[in-house]
Formats: structure tokens, C-alpha cells, sequence
């Protein structure tokens, strides 16, 4: 299964990532058209600033899942990519999700009183936020090529120093 | 291998859907009492302001696996842990290899006089709720025994159903398991803005009645309260009975090992008829959440056919909800017991209030009372006993301080290899 | 999204792609996504506290740091476009001024001054008294009252004042956006978007408008200036397209926008033809122009143009320019590191005009000729290490008719009524063989296949009788598609239109109607189009925004462009735009640019990126303009 990674040492902060996912889940797919639909369309990850980086917490797509275990109406369910996804009609908008997630990641639309959470873009080949980073912060990959690729940066860092 | 599992609750599904995930190949039975498939328990207050909603009932997932033999309305007469074997009440036998107990617990009655009889309830079940819908379509006054989260979601239902409400509660303020003083002061007002009646510090004496009809309830301070729909949320009891018939340690609860195992060989218990430890405290708890039966099934399930998992114990307190539009998040300890020093952060800006109780150095209780994006990383700062009581200024905003925490653990040397 | 309609710019772009060249175009493709926010319009960097956003979704930021809301930042930022553009048409102007001052009193002697019927007619117009004196002494007031116009005094920026409607003065000054001095505006526009100034976004805009109109002062005086310097455009054959460059002569490219360098090196260029052919180049020496330098030489000079604005590296990329002097506004950078590529010589001449990589050759007045001369030296020289192997020159030229100022309309309207020449143009606008008239201007933009929105909107246009005019790299565009040509009236004309072309085409001697396209010169020559409006508008006794008049940049790319679409719509053009300009952050900031300000100026914006779309558009805005006068 594909992980979203995040080099944290990329992040500008730019918020490109949230724009671009808040415009994939909106109807018209366009920035322009997007920010003036009811509901607003709601970006699923969030950029925060830690000590002197920026930090974006996405949805981990955790296993288990405490969202999933808390939710009382039976709303979350895992998708074949192993995906957490809502079920429409189901959430009764109860926040335990919100009050579960450790990343904080869940969010509320206030206008069908519903939660929110990255669906991993579904009808994307990568995921909107993976598109939209202009340092490539975000990867979309599987966790052995990204392990390798750290391992390969890790030993060229210690060969330089070996020098 | 044949694992039987008494109750179709939280706890014995999250347990069934484990089990299928370890032993595919295992036979899996569930029994339970009540006469319709698994439901979310949570949601039947909306019964009360809508009817049956048809995603109350369990759904199956695509790819989910194989049936269990689920067995509905049937009650257990007794248990023999020595020949592994279940009675009925029919009579009928069932031998098992694992057996999970997760009977759950049932509404406490109050123990008043005039409580038995018509136009008391309780709310524990779909039965309770569909009758309570009921009682609802035909009563103008409803008077609720007990501001807890029960209670109070009862109370919002009825009076959102049109009747005149008036919830009585012993404590000083509203739930006061999960809300402080000032939380409770915030709802409250809340709630009398949408016309709740809300008497504190009182209990209720007797139901008075005339034949069948309840004419009033009295309270100890000696007025009485108009009423035709009682409902009592005074909390639940653990089902233990089976357990303590069959010679298992129990006490509030059933006692169990980290592994939820009971202290009879292959019999576990999950859900809330378990007695587990409290997390932040290490006390003894009987928990009555969703979501820890959920978590408890799974490991006990997990457990059952084979793994190893260790259940770190429960939250005492962890509840949502959204109290006439104001959301409300409780974790951990919210209302500080005597003695232990703790060091509590407040702020409050108009409706919107936030508590965080330290502990040393680690996180032990949240309360927030309107903004809640973001609670659920106290909930994992908790659980995880993280040590972040240096940067608790930035917690108010609880990304911004978990995004704080996270790059102060990052070495600069894994930032160069990155 | 092909990246253009051109047959040349695709060919070359072909020898590129196997050249491993980067390009605009991929230089762009690494750029997208591009910044939302940006896009928007709502970052703002004008302080150290930045830089800010606002969450266009609600949930984020909402404010700046100091408390400017969307509307506040994205005017800031439209306002500070318009004074950038000014400031480079300013540039232009105050260069020209400069220079005839000079020439005006015997110190540029590189300079003389060309046509003296235009300086006296540009005299009169500033209220200049002509009679009894000498040229040099008009041409000395002239410069003065232009040099004046640029900083603090308190009369109306002469350039605008005295090239509108009387009406449009008394609308200007109703919402005080009558400017008193071109940079003074340009200054003011920077004081009231620093740091905690001007926070109303209407006001802002309004301050906009009126640095948009020193931008038309600056525009006017351009021309004007030029005029008087190099003469006054008439109408002349020539081409179009990568086809002009000459495998056998040395080639160079004139670039950039000012015809103080470009009209000096076509004066000395045939002067060195002995030279290129000694040097082996049999033609002698061949200029070709790019961009508004390239029109003005083309319209004064018949001189060929190479290319325009997105387009401009792949002349280099044929490998047969031997060398492109630049002055100022439009190159790109980029040109340095592909003439490396190349034998190319990059010449910049201007000391605020400088590229890493580029030989300087600084240019001024005083040592004109010679540094021509040193120029185009250099242009041979190179040509001797051109390569061979690596030339790849295009056949695609188009015939070109260009040169229609204001001058020469007038003129050829006058072989058809010899005392009221706009008589035969109002009645042919009247009776609906012309429904109306569009101006195309502009760029090209590299987000919109090049030329394919000018095209299309100038058949379009042109089916329903609406008669064209163009300038700047819009005119490139139709030249290099030979859309200036007689043919092209028989293709796509309407039959209206076909007719009054036709018959125009006869008076002036052509074997076929005039070109469906009226070449009138570079962007600061937008301003001749103005003054045909104006001329009609005070005939038929009404203000400019009322007449069948409309304007499009259907491929906008600069400030300069931001700016003189301002002006347009403050002279009441509906004012087509086909790329999205960065306002959409602030719905207030859109609707007052394309609702609000019609009833206060009676022009408008109208952005729309579909070409048959913005047509129709268009031609409803010009019904509703006849409508209005009842015809």
C-alpha cells in the first residue's frame, strides 16, 4: 500500500497542499469556482509550525485506527487500498473521531454537521496535496523505496564525513 | 477451533471481527438476549426525535469476513468453566475452546418508591428507546433524574421532540464526571437558553402516582414536579452475574488480566462488563464507552485466537458531545481529586473554554468546551504519557503543540539524512 | 495544450526539444502548479511581518497581520501592477522627451527632428503657440511641457488632459482620478499601498485609475514624441515570421521598445553592408524586429519582424541570428544563456537595462551613430562563427500591410470625402456595415497557445463586421499569421466589412481591399486608436463611452498591459481581458472591476479565457453601444 511521507526539512509553509486539496474535494475542481460553493470545500491536512520547521500532519490512514474503533455510528469504514473513508449518510456528527485522533486530523463541517478526513483521493492517480507541493515535501510511495531512499542519503551523508 | 462469544455488543463484534482476522478457519458463535442484530447503542437517542434509522444496525462491510452464527434472544442460564460449556435457557448446550464475556451492563434503577410501573424509564437498549419515543409522542412534561452524558442527551431529544424538560441532578453542575465547575456553568446557560429546566443539588424521593398514572415526582427539598415521562440516567451496572455464578474473580466489574484474560483459563471479558485499569490514574474502572469496549474486543479477540496483545487500560472519561451546539470534548481527569499536585491551564474567550490538567511533567486531562479541532492529540499526548508540560503554552492549539513536541524530538542529524 | 498555432515557433520549437533547449515553455511546465494564493491575489508582501495570506477557504487566515482583509490586499496589489506598468511606459516616454530636448537644442545631433507638421500639430494641441517660431524653438517647449508632465505641479498631466473628450476630462475630475504628473502618480500609487496608508479598496482602485491614466499621458507622449523624431507612420509592405531572417546576410534582431536605438541602427545599417559582405555575407546586412521595437521600425521602416514576446528565444534557436540588441522591457533573461547556446551576440545597451551574460554597449544620444555602427559590428563579427550545422531558419513568412497611425487613416478616409474624411467611417458605423470597432493589444501568454485567442476572436470579430485594429505583439500576432493582408479581408470579413475595406483599399491605390487588421504600431501607439475614437466621438457629439468601441488583450502578459487595459476601461471601453488577472481572492475587488466601475466610467473589464466566448461578448457590448445612440 502507497504511504504518504512528509520531509519535514522541505516544508515552506507555502499551504499549497491545502489549497489543492480543499480544491479536490470541492464540485467545480477549480480554485477559482471552488471558493465560492456552499458548503465550502474543507482541506484534510493541516501545516503547523513546530520549533523552527514546518510540520504537516496528514491523516496516518492508522491500523487500527482509533477513528475508526471510536466512531458510534458506524460511519468510518477501511477501504481495498486500506484507506479510512466516511460512509455517506452515516455520521451523525458526534465528534468522537475529532476527540481520538492523535494527528488532530479530523475536522467538522459545520454545514451538514458531518466530519471530515483525507480520503487519499480516490479519483486520483496521487493524491492532490502530493501534486500540489512545489519542493516535493510530500511523497507518495511505497515504505521500501522511501526506507532506500533515506538509507541512500544516510550513507552518502556518513561517507562524506568518513572523508 | 470454536470460539463462542456471549453478547452482540461493541465489544463482541470488534472481538468476532479480530478473531476471523487471526483464524480465518475458527468457528465463531455469538449469543446474545436482545431480538434484533447488532446496533450502535450511541445513536438510539435520535430514535426519540426521529424514528428508526436504518444505519443504526451494523453494516457489512464489502470483503468483510465470513458469517458469524449469530444466535439472537437467547439468554445464558449458566456457565461451567470447568467442562467449558454454556447452558441456555431452552436448555440447550454449547461447549466451547474460547469464550469472551462481553454481557455489557445494564441502566441502574433508582431505588424509590413508585418507580415500578408505567412512564419510567431507562436507556440502555433499543426497546428502552423505542418506548421512551413513544412515551414522548403522548407526555407534555419529562423530568430527567441525572445530568450525566445519558441524561443529558435524553434531555436535548425531548425537548428538541417539543415537551417541557426539567433535568434534576445531585451534583452542583452538569455532568460533573466530565464537565468542571465553568464548563458546567457555560452548558448550562446553554441549556435554559433552549428552555431546559435545570434543578442541582436535589434528588428524587418518590414517584407519585394515582392508579397506574404518574402525577408527579417529589424531591427531598419537598416540591414536586409535574410530570408524565421519567427517565432515569444514574448510570449502568455491570452484568457480572454470569461470571459470579460460574466462580470468576469479579468485583465492580469482571476481573481481568492486561491480556483480558479472566481468571478462568480460556475465558476472556471485554466491553463493560470488564473492570480494567484507568490510564491516567491506574485505578480500578468499570468503563461504559464505546469506544474502549471497541478497543477491548479487539485485543481480547486478537487474544483469543492466538496474539499476544497487551490492553494498556482504559479512559475513565472520553466523551463528545454537542450540547445545543456547542461541541464538548472530556478526557482523562477533568475534575481533580484530592490531594497529588497538578497543575491546570485555563482560558476561556466568551463560550469557549479550555482546561488542560497536568501531571509532572505529562498531560492528564483535557476539557474543552466549544473549539475542539484538533482534541484528539491530547487524547494520544494522554495516552502516550508524552512529556510536554515544557511546552504547554502551545498546547492551546492542540496541532500547533503537537507539531511543537514532534520536531523537538527530531535529531538534526535524521533532518540532514532526510 | 499546444503550446502555439505558429508553424514557425512549432518548428522551431521541434529543433529545440532535439537541442535539449529549455524554453518558456518548460521553464513554465516546472513552474506549475503555481501558488493558489498568488493566483488569487491575495499574498501580500509589503512588509516584514509577511509575508500573509488569506485562506480563500474561511478557515485559516482571514486577515494580514495588520488587519487588511482580501479586498484590501488584492487592490493593493492590482494598483502596484498599474505603477509598474507606468513606470516602464513612463520610462519610454521621459527617454523620448529627453531626447528631443537634446535634439532641440544642438546637442543630439544623431537626432534630428523628422516630421515638423506633426510637432507643430502636437504644439497646438498643448496650447503651444507656433507662429514665428523656429522648429527648434517649438521643439523646445515641446520637450519642456513633457519633461514638466512627469513630476509635482498642479495642472492636469498635459498628455492626458489634452488627448480625451471634454467629457472624459469632466468624468475624470468628478472622481478625482485626474493626475497632475506621470511619476508623481506612479509615487503615489507606491505611498498609498505601503504599510499601513490606503485600506479601501475602492479607493485604491480609484488611485489606480489615475496612475492608469498618467499611463496613457505616457503612452500618448510616446507616440507623439516618436512621431516628431522619427516620423509619422504611413502605410507600408513588408513581413512577417522566422522566414525574414536571410541564410546569406548577417541578421540582427532589434528588440526591446525603444525606437532611439532601433530607428539609429536601421539609419546606419545599410552603411555597413560592405562590411557584412567582406565578412562573407552576400545579402549585406538584414535587420529583422521583435516586439514594440520591432513595430516601430516596421511601421516607420517597413523593417520585418523575426518574432514576438513568448516566441522570442526561438529566433535565436534558428541559429541565424548573429546578434539582438536590446533595450528595455519584454526580454527575457533567459536570451543570455541560449545565445551561449549560439554564436548569438546578446547586446544590452540601456544602464538600467542589463542581463548576466549579455555584452553591454552602452547607448546614449550623444554617441548614437557610433555605437550603432560598434553594434552592428559585432553583429558581423559573430556572424563569421555562425555555425552551419546548426542553422535551421523556418520558411513561414507573411505578407505584411502595416502602418496605419492615426494619420494615415485619416488620410485614406480622406480619398474618400475629401473635407469631412470621418463622415464615410460614421456612416458605414451607422448603417452597420461596421457594427464596431475592436482594438486587439497585448501580449502573448505562455498559459494560452500562442496566438490562438487572437486568432479566433479576430475571425469571429471579424464575421460580424466588427472592424479590427491591433498594436504590440497582438499585431505580431496577426502579422505573423497574415491576417494584415488583403487576402485575409476576402477570407474572413464579414460582407459589410468587406465593403468598406474594399473601398478603402481602392482609394489608396491597392490591388484589394485594406488588410482585415489595421496595423497601428507599437503598444504606446494604443493611443493612436484613442484618438480616432476621440475624433469621432466629438463629431458625433458624444463621450467615448458611448461608441461601438471595444478592447481586448486576449493573451495578456505584463504590468504595462494591466495598466493600459486601466485606462481603456476609465476611457468607457468594455475592455476584454483572456487570461484570469489575479483579483478573483476579493469578489468586491471583481465586481467593481467588471460591474461597478461601468457606472461610474461607463467601461468595464471582461475576463473571459474562451475565445468564441469573449467574441460574442463583445459584439453584445457593441450592440448595446448602438443601441444606446440609436443606430
Amino acid at each position: 500500500m502507497k504511504e504518504l511521507f512528509v520531509r519535514l526539512d522541505r516544508c515552506q509553509g507555502c499551504r499549497s497542499c491545502q489549497l489543492a486539496c480543499a480544491v479536490a474535494h470541492s464540485r467545480s475542481k477549480n480554485l477559482f469556482a471552488a471558493i465560492s460553493e456552499t458548503p465550502v470545500p474543507r482541506y484534510r491536512l493541516f501545516i503547523e509550525r513546530g520549533q523552527g520547521l514546518n510540520v504537516p500532519l496528514t491523516c496516518r490512514q492508522c491500523d487500527p485506527a482509533p477513528c475508526l474503533d471510536a466512531c458510534i455510528a458506524g460511519a468510518l469504514y477501511r477501504d481495498e487500498r486500506g484507506v479510512v473513508q466516511r460512509r455517506e449518510g452515516s455520521c451523525v456528527g458526534c465528534w468522537t473521531c475529532i476527540m481520538i485522533c492523535p494527528y488532530g486530523v479530523v475536522g467538522r463541517e459545520k454545514e451538514r454537521k458531518i466530519a471530515v478526513k483525507c480520503d487519499r483521493c480516490p479519483d486520483l492517480e496521487v493524491p492532490a496535496c502530493v501534486q500540489a507541493c512545489p519542493t516535493r515535501a510530500l511523497i507518495y510511495g511505497e515504505a521500501d523505496s522511501f526506507g532506500a531512499d533515506i538509507r541512500k542519503a544516510a550513507a552518502g551523508v556518513l561517507a562524506r564525513a568518513a572523508e | 477451533m470454536r470460539y463462542v462469544i456471549i453478547g452482540n455488543g461493541a465489544a463482541g463484534n470488534a472481538a468476532a471481527a479480530a478473531i476471523r482476522t487471526w483464524d480465518p478457519m475458527g468457528e465463531v458463535l455469538i449469543f446474545t438476549d436482545e431480538p434484533q442484530p447488532a446496533y450502535y447503542r450511541p445513536l438510539i437517542t435520535n430514535l426519540i426525535e426521529e424514528g428508526l434509522p436504518e444505519d443504526i444496525f451494523f453494516q457489512k462491510e464489502p470483503g468483510s469476513p465470513p458469517e458469524v452464527d449469530l444466535q439472537l434472544g437467547k439468554r445464558i442460564a449458566g456457565l461451567d468453566a470447568g467442562l467449558k460449556q454454556l447452558t441456555l435457557q431452552d436448555g440447550m448446550i454449547c461447549a466451547y475452546d474460547r469464550l469472551l464475556l462481553a454481557t455489557g451492563a445494564s441502566a441502574i434503577l433508582p431505588d424509590i418508591p413508585g418507580w415500578q410501573g408505567p412512564g419510567t424509564h431507562v436507556l440502555r437498549t433499543l426497546a428502552d428507546a423505542q418506548a421512551l419515543a413513544q412515551a414522548a409522542r403522548e407526555g407534555k412534561n419529562a423530568v430527567i433524574i441525572g445530568a450525566g452524558r445519558v441524561g443529558l442527551k435524553a434531555a436535548l431529544a425531548l425537548r428538541h421532540r417539543g415537551l417541557e424538560v426539567t433535568l434534576v441532578e445531585q451534583a452542583l453542575y452538569l455532568a460533573p464526571v466530565q464537565f468542571d465547575e465553568m464548563a458546567g456553568e457555560i452548558l448550562g446557560k446553554t441549556l435554559e437558553a433552549v428552555g431546559i429546566r435545570l434543578i442541582f443539588n436535589q434528588t428524587v424521593t418518590a414517584v407519585r402516582r394515582a392508579g397506574d398514572r404518574i402525577i408527579g415526582l417529589a424531591l427531598a427539598d419537598g416540591r414536586v414536579l409535574e410530570a408524565e415521562v421519567v427517565v432515569a440516567a444514574v448510570g449502568t451496572r455491570a452484568h457480572v452475574e454470569l461470571a459470579r455464578k460460574a466462580g470468576l474473580a469479579v468485583n465492580q466489574g469482571i476481573l481481568v488480566d492486561k491480556w483480558l484474560r479472566t481468571s478462568a483459563p480460556d475465558i476472556y471479558a471485554a466491553g463493560d462488563v470488564v473492570e480494567t485499569t484507568d490510564i491516567v490514574t491506574g485505578q480500578s474502572i468499570v468503563s461504559g464507552l464505546w469506544t474502549n469496549a471497541v478497543e477491548m474486543g479487539r485485543i481480547a479477540g486478537s487474544n483469543m485466537a492466538g496474539a499476544a496483545i497487551e490492553y494498556p487500560g482504559a479512559f475513565a472519561v472520553l466523551n463528545s458531545l454537542e450540547v445545543a451546539g456547542i461541541p464538548t470534548v472530556a478526557m482523562g481527569l477533568t475534575n481533580l481529586p484530592a490531594g497529588g499536585e497538578y497543575q491546570v491551564y485555563q482560558s476561556r474567550r466568551g463560550n469557549n473554554y479550555r482546561k488542560l490538567v497536568f501531571q509532572e511533567e505529562i498531560l492528564v486531562g483535557a476539557l474543552l468546551v466549544g473549539d475542539i479541532d484538533g482534541a484528539g492529540v491530547y487524547a494520544g499526548l494522554i495516552r502516550g504519557k508524552a512529556k510536554i508540560r515544557k511546552i504547554c503554552g502551545e498546547l492551546e492549539h492542540p496541532r500547533s503543540g503537537l507539531a511543537s513536541w514532534l520536531s523537538s524530538r527530531i535529531s538534526k542529524a535524521e533532518r540532514a539524512a532526510c | 495544450m499546444e503550446k502555439t498555432t505558429d508553424s514557425a515557433s512549432r518548428a522551431m520549437l521541434k529543433v529545440a526539444e532535439r537541442q535539449d533547449l529549455s524554453t518558456i515553455w518548460d521553464r513554465f511546465a516546472v513552474q506549475t502548479p503555481q501558488c493558489g494564493f498568488g493566483e488569487l491575489g491575495t499574498c501580500c508582501r509589503n512588509c516584514l511581518q509577511g509575508p500573509c495570506r488569506i485562506d480563500p477557504f474561511g478557515e485559516g487566515a482571514t486577515l494580514g497581520a495588520c488587519g487588511a482583509s482580501a479586498d484590501t490586499i488584492v487592490a493593493r496589489n492590482l494598483v502596484r501592477a498599474i505603477a509598474a506598468g507606468t513606470a516602464a511606459h513612463s520610462g519610454h516616454a521621459k527617454h523620448l522627451a529627453h531626447t528631443l530636448l537634446k535634439a532641440a537644442t544642438g546637442r543630439a545631433p544623431d537626432y534630428p527632428i523628422k516630421d515638423e507638421v506633426k510637432l507643430k500639430a502636437v504644439a497646438k494641441r498643448l496650447g503651444i503657440v507656433t507662429e514665428g517660431k523656429e522648429t527648434a524653438e517649438i521643439a523646445r517647449e515641446v520637450a519642456e511641457t513633457a519633461l514638466r508632465d512627469f513630476s509635482e505641479k498642479e495642472t492636469p498631466v498635459a498628455w492626458a488632459a489634452t488627448n480625451v473628450t471634454q467629457g472624459r476630462v469632466e468624468t475624470f475630475l468628478k472622481y478625482g482620478v485626474v493626475p497632475t504628473g506621470i511619476d508623481a502618480a506612479i509615487s503615489e500609487v507606491m505611498h498609498r499601498t505601503h504599510y499601513g496608508v490606503d485600506a479601501d479598496p475602492v479607493n485604491l482602485l480609484l488611485g489606480g485609475i489615475k496612475c492608469a491614466l498618467a499611463d496613457f499621458a505616457g503612452c500618448a507622449m510616446g507616440t507623439d514624441l516618436a512621431d516628431i523624431l522619427f516620423g509619422t507612420p504611413k502605410p507600408v509592405v513588408s513581413r512577417a515570421n522566422l522566414g525574414v531572417l536571410k541564410p546569406d546576410a548577417v541578421n540582427i534582431g532589434l528588440h526591446g521598445h525603444s525606437p532611439i536605438l532601433s530607428d539609429l541602427i536601421v539609419q546606419m545599417a545599410h552603411d555597413l553592408d560592405g562590411e557584412a559582405r567582406a565578412a562573407g555575407a552576400a545579402a549585406g546586412v538584414n535587420l529583422v524586429g521583435m516586439c514594440c521595437t520591432g513595430n516601430e521600425v516596421l511601421m516607420r521602416h517597413g523593417i520585418p519582424a523575426a518574432t514576438h514576446s513568448v516566441s522570442q528565444e526561438l529566433a535565436i534557436i534558428t541559429g541565424a541570428l548573429d546578434a539582438m540588441v536590446v533595450d528595455y522591457q519584454c526580454v527575457m533573461p533567459s536570451l543570455a544563456t541560449l545565445a551561449e547556446c549560439f554564436h548569438t551576440r546578446l547586446i544590452t545597451t540601456m544602464p538600467i537595462s542589463k542581463i548576466p551574460g549579455a555584452t553591454h554597449i552602452e547607448f546614449s544620444e550623444e554617441n548614437a551613430r557610433q555605437a550603432a555602427a560598434e553594434i552592428i559590428r559585432l553583429g558581423i563579427e559573430a556572424f563569421k562563427r555562425r555555425d552551419p550545422q546548426k542553422v535551421n531558419i523556418p520558411s513561414h513568412q507573411s505578407d505584411v500591410l502595416a502602418g496605419f497611425s492615426t494619420e494615415a487613416i485619416v488620410g485614406a478616409l480622406s480619398l474618400l470625402n475629401r473635407d469631412d474624411p470621418l463622415k464615410p467611417l460614421i456612416d458605414n458605423i451607422v448603417a452597420g456595415n461596421i457594427l464596431g470597432v475592436c482594438l486587439f493589444a497585448g501580449c502573448n501568454n505562455v498559459r494560452v497557445t500562442q496566438d490562438q485567442n487572437f486568432l479566433t476572436m479576430a475571425k469571429e470579430l471579424a464575421r460580424e463586421n466588427v472592424l479590427l485594429l491591433a498594436t504590440g505583439c497582438g499585431a505580431g500576432a496577426f502579422a505573423r499569421h497574415g491576417l494584415l493582408t488583403s487576402e485575409a479581408t476576402t477570407a474572413y470579413a464579414g460582407d459589410g466589412l468587406k465593403a468598406v475595406l474594399t473601398a478603402l483599399g481602392q482609394a489608396v491605390g491597392l490591388p484589394g481591399p485594406l488588410p482585415l487588421v489595421l496595423h497601428m504600431g507599437s503598444c504606446v501607439d494604443n493611443t493612436r486608436a484613442v484618438q480616432v475614437a476621440v475624433a469621432v466621438a466629438n463629431k458625433l457629439g458624444v463621450d467615448l463611452d458611448k461608441l461601438p468601441v471595444v478592447a481586448s488583450a486576449p493573451e495578456a502578459t505584463t504590468e504595462k498591459a494591466i495598466a493600459i487595459g486601466t485606462w481603456a476601461v476609465a476611457a468607457g471601453l468594455p475592455t476584454h481581458v483572456g487570461v484570469i488577472p489575479p483579483v478573483l481572492g476579493s469578489s468586491l475587488v471583481a465586481r467593481v472591476l467588471t460591474q461597478d466601475v461601468k457606472s461610474l466610467f461607463g467601461g468595464y473589464f471582461m475576463v473571459e479565457t474562451d475565445p468564441v466566448t469573449a467574441a460574442r461578448q463583445l459584439v453584445e457590448a457593441i450592440r448595446e453601444r448602438r443601441a444606446g445612440l440609436g443606430i
